[in-house]
């Protein structure tokens, strides 16, 4: 029967192939006009502050715009360590109480924010704690509502799949005490979780922009609201090349953690 | 996450049954009746809610066949597939409207590449709109497909197979009932991210207006608290509905 399914594989197959080409040949034509000489683009006031030449629209963006990227490399590290912090011991927690009540409703009020728009997180946010905005914990704590959720998810997978409880009890009737538990047990089953927790939760912060827009102002943000001004006030090569650094930090996170058998996903 | 999330949700509830700050007349009434008292704002919603459906039923049934593949086919380049699919989707809704604009703008790529002048500045219609959407949709219904697919117990297939079932029977009686559920929660999960999805139609400057969109008018331009509390309530609520109708169904 393997055999009589292969139409409907193959059809399905040569479908998925011509979506990821469709899928690609956008990010391919974004990139590429990013590398594109400048003189072929048309040249704008830009010029003034990056000059002529190769790389001309990167160190547009680098200047104009580096301050985002440093905010956003301190936002997806602080919220990425603290999801990882808060979602490591939670998710693995949830998993060994699985059968009791309280677990479940503390799993759901976890993972309540990847069903809540960005944009409606962020009025809350504000209207909770009024006159902040462009504060950095501010857009930690908005980035954390999304890194968390995940962090959690990965860890506790992979926490329900290993069965823990059941190891970590043997051990402890071997004789092994707290820190060799941990040592022995734990770490080598979350390990690999745990830099997959990682990875994701710095994608999701490196390419947040949904709650960041409103919490943050046009001086302090992230890159992704750079990206937002670059868009609406750049030539289209300085918004290319600014796209392109953008996928240059998020490409290798994607991989990294698909590699560890787990997905980022951003709210668009 | 109680601090942080559910008391400023809860705020916001709350301020979106509550008239806005410095207001009188007409503008005094509270957010949630404003937005279903006024033309414009329930044709926001309207316009939210049938764009969000087109596109999850558009890409449910799109994204069937590569979803089946990738969960039950052996062949080389699965990995590197799933690869591509997952890149959009980590992508946030303003880099989605740039790439938009940047193929079916005014000066876009795609008109010139398919000698098809007519699809210049379509990016800026209900259909180019929709388009971009269908960009983090395909592979966000894909991969959720592709997942619930995977875990079909092939001994129900071959079941039905030995039991001398035609391979439509099977397909028709065994294998579609079982794809119902993912198929269910792909479209739940798609309608939700559409529905809150903003920076597509912040970055093409869409001319006509949806939920999220006016959200943002009335909470930076209006400064209009109260109704900007009401749309967000408004779409938070429609999206969690359908978030846990999908999921109970896939259970």
């Amino acid at each position: 029967m393997a055999r009589r399914r292969r139409p409907l594989i193959i059809a399905g197959g040569i479908s998925a192939l011509v979506l990821a080409l469709v899928l690609l040949l956008p990010l391919a034509l974004v990139v590429a006009a990013a590398f594109a000489p400048s003189e072929s683009l048309g040249i704008s006031s830009e010029q003034w502050i990056a000059g002529a030449g190769a790389g001309r629209a990167f160190r547009y963006v680098l200047q104009t715009y580096g301050t985002h990227l440093i905010t956003s490399a301190q936002v997806a590290l602080a919220a990425g360590a603290i999801a990882l912090l808060l979602g490591a011991p939670a998710g693995t927690a949830l998993a060994m109480a699985e059968r009791r009540r309280g677990a479940r409703a503390l799993e759901t009020l976890l993972t309540l924010p990847l069903g809540v728009p960005g944009i409606a997180a962020a009025i809350a946010l504000l209207s909770a704690f009024p006159g902040r905005g462009g504060a950095l914990g501010l857009l930690v704590v908005g980035h954390v509502l999304y890194t968390l959720p995940y962090a959690t998810r990965t860890v506790g997978e992979t926490a329900r799949a290993s069965r823990l409880g059941p190891l970590l009890d043997a051990a402890r009737t071997l004789g092994a005490g707290r820190v060799q538990r941990v040592r022995f047990v734990l770490w080598p089953a979350l390990r690999r979780a745990l830099g997959s927790a990682a990875l994701v939760a710095l994608a999701v912060s490196w390419g947040e922009f949904n709650v960041t827009f409103l919490l943050a102002t046009p001086s302090r943000g992230t890159f992704p609201t750079a990206l937002y001004l670059s868009y609406t006030t750049n030539s289209f090569p300085v918004a290319a090349a600014a796209t392109t650094i953008m996928l240059a930090g998020l490409v290798p996170l994607v991989l990294l953690a698909l590699a560890l058998g787990h997905r980022p996903e951003q709210g668009a | 996450m109680l601090a942080a999330f559910v008391w400023p949700l809860a705020r916001l509830a709350v301020s979106a049954f509550l008239p806005p700050r410095d207001a009188t007349g007409d503008d005094a009434r509270a957010g949630i009746v404003r937005l279903f008292a006024d033309s414009y704002d329930r044709r926001a919603l309207a316009h939210s809610v049938a764009l969000s459906l087109a596109v999850a039923l558009a890409s449910v049934a799109i994204c069937l066949p590569a979803a089946i593949a990738l969960a039950r086919g052996r062949f080389a380049g699965r990995a590197i597939l799933r690869g591509v699919f997952a890149l959009p989707l980590s992508l946030s809704g303003v880099v989605v409207g740039f790439l938009a604009v940047a193929m079916l703008g005014n000066a876009g790529a795609l008109p010139s590449l398919l000698h098809l002048p007519s699809l210049a500045g379509s990016a800026y219609g209900l259909g180019g709109l929709a388009v971009a959407y269908l960009y983090f949709e395909i592979p966000r219904a894909t991969l959720t497909m592709e997942t619930a697919l995977a875990a079909v117990d092939d001994g129900l297939l071959e079941a039905a197979r030995t039991l001398g079932a035609s391979p439509w029977q099977v397909a028709r009686w065994v294998f579609w009932p079982l794809c119902a559920p993912a198929m269910r929660a792909a479209f739940a999960v798609t309608f939700a991210a559409s529905l809150g999805s903003f920076g597509v139609a912040l970055i093409v400057a869409a001319r006509f207006p949806i939920l999220p969109v006016e959200l943002y008018r009335a909470f930076t331009g209006t400064l209009d608290d109260s109704l900007a509390a009401a749309m967000a309530l408004v779409i938070a609520v429609v999206a969690a509905l359908v978030l846990a109708l999908g999921r109970r169904s896939g259970r």
